[in-house]
């Protein structure tokens, strides 16, 4: 088929989407992490 | 700083995006002529690349707005988008370097966006950790403002010096050509990750209001008695 | 104007009064362009084609000793808040250091010249913009540099920061000033040293504009 010169790059486009993938989700995952927990936090600590 | 879900959203929203373009990007689109299915690595680098220059160029006018209107929101704002595009530009320059590897035969070839990049990662993200040095809040705020402004202004010289001192050793490698057929995809993605900056840049700058909140008046422990005048704080 | 002259004749007093660490500084350099063929090795001809690189990244790493004793004698004695009160403006007061700085500098890269001579068998005759570049690279390094040491000399783990600031914002200042020695001491058949020279006259300019416009901000109450 006409796949191009360069063979056999299916491991790195793998490898790039899952890095964007885990990096992305792990950023947000920690940022709503931090948010939602100092939040709560700040709710007990009022009357 | 507002408390609405309208970040939620987007945040949703551009990694609904993601999926679709990447999916149609990986699955569907055709392979190209020279780099084969390499290629496809563009649908998310590319999109990458353009948001997180945008963040960063987000947080020089956040920069010049906390200078110049002062107060502690503008500054939250700027935490908020340094934060988000080192972490895009980081990811770029890991994206950059997968591309590199069956495309050049090295993981790093010296291409002038990607090693400015670099650069802006160590630059932006030494305010970052320069944040963390900083006791007074308001000090913090000035200095991060001047630091971003002048990293900022420096993009563009890193940017021509790089390049000339690249362009005598190699021929310009262009990634970012990409033909009609692939543009779909690469739009989508590139939708998808604005989207997912924009809200997440605005749930970090909450983050970091709520932080400033509580370094400028501490919220008193709850033994304190409900209704005592002491539980007033002292709030700015 | 008045102000700056009086500022700038501190400054220079200054670091006339603590030559003794200057010296150290000096020592630091030229140990480190020794160390550095060291790590490469003593293939004459590998040395002699990067010793341009060798000398400006021993230029640069003892700037950041250099740059952050600018402000040792502000921080210790808390001048800083005296010398904000005097009549003299800010920006008269960081146009002083940073030529103070610029001038220490250009006398550290000019005492590596002969190191860089003898180490790396790298000779050229043409002195004049050999001396030129190191200046204008010192200038570089200063302008930037004067600004983040008055920001770190007020913060905490100052030695860190310093240079984890500022050689990011300075690379352009590296690459141009390597480029350029390079092609002052090995030739320059396609006559680049111009395009170079014209680069690091930009970054002179763009920084030392903003900077001194910026520091108002970073030295304020």
């Amino acid at each position: 088929m006409n796949e191009g010169v360069i063979q056999g790059g299916w491991p790195f486009v793998w490898a790039a989407y899952a890095v964007t993938t885990l990096i992305l989700t792990g950023y947000a995952t920690s940022v709503f992490l931090r948010y939602r927990s100092l939040r709560q936090k700040r709710e007990q600590v009022k009357p | 700083m507002p408390r609405g879900k309208l970040p939620y959203y987007s945040v949703a929203l551009g990694a609904l995006l993601l999926l679709w373009g990447s999916t149609w990007g990986l699955f569907f689109a055709p392979a190209e002529t020279y780099m084969g299915d390499v290629q496809r690595i563009m649908y998310v680098h590319v999109p990458t690349a353009w948001n997180g220059m945008l963040a960063l160029t987000i947080a020089f006018f956040f920069a010049v707005l906390s200078l110049w209107k002062g107060g502690l929101d503008w500054d939250a704002r700027l935490e908020g988008a340094l934060e988000v595009g080192v972490v895009l530009c980081t990811l770029l320059c890991m994206q950059g370097a997968i591309w590199a590897k069956p495309t050049w035969g090295v993981w790093w070839d010296w291409d002038p966006r990607l090693t400015t990049t670099a650069v802006l990662v160590f630059a932006f993200g030494g305010i970052l950790a320069l944040r963390q040095f900083v006791d007074d809040p308001v000090k913090r705020a000035t200095w991060s403002a001047v630091a971003a402004i002048i990293a900022f202004a420096d993009v563009p010289i890193v940017y021509f010096s790089v390049r000339w001192w690249n362009s005598l050793h190699q021929v310009q490698s262009t990634p970012a050509t990409v033909s009609r057929a692939f543009h779909w995809p690469l739009r989508i993605n590139a939708f998808g990750i604005l989207f997912l900056m924009s809200g997440l840049i605005a749930v970090r700058a909450r983050l970091a209001a709520l932080r400033r909140e509580d370094e400028l008046a501490p919220p008193l422990p709850a033994a304190v008695p409900h209704g005592a005048s002491l539980a007033q704080g002292v709030r700015p | 104007m008045k102000g700056l002259w009086a500022a700038l004749r501190k400054d220079l007093l200054l670091q006339w009064r603590t030559r003794a660490q200057a010296a150290a500084v000096y020592a630091f350099g030229a140990s480190a362009l020794l160390l550095f063929s060291f790590a490469v090795g003593p293939q004459a001809s590998l040395l002699r084609e990067q010793a341009a690189g060798f000398l400006w990244l021993g230029l640069m790493l003892s700037s950041t000793l250099t740059l952050a004793e600018s402000f040792q004698a502000e921080a210790e004695q808390h001048a800083l808040e005296g010398l904000l009160l005097l009549p003299a403006s800010p920006r008269a007061l960081y146009y002083a250091k940073a030529l103070a700085n610029t001038t220490a500098l250009f006398l550290l890269g000019t005492g590596l010249l002969p190191m860089m001579v003898i180490l790396y068998d790298a000779a050229t005759p043409r002195v004049p913009p050999l001396l030129g570049i190191v200046l204008l690279g010192s200038a570089g390094l200063s302008a930037p540099g004067t600004l983040y040491a008055a920001m770190t000399a007020q913060a905490r783990a100052r030695q860190t920061l310093l240079p984890l600031l500022l050689f990011p914002l300075v690379v352009p200042v590296l690459l141009a000033s390597v480029k350029a020695t390079s092609l002052i001491i090995h030739g320059d058949p396609m006559g680049q040293l111009g395009s170079w020279t014209l680069l690091l006259t930009c970054f002179n300019v763009i920084h030392w504009s903003l900077c001194g416009l910026l520091f108002e901000r970073v030295v304020e109450d």
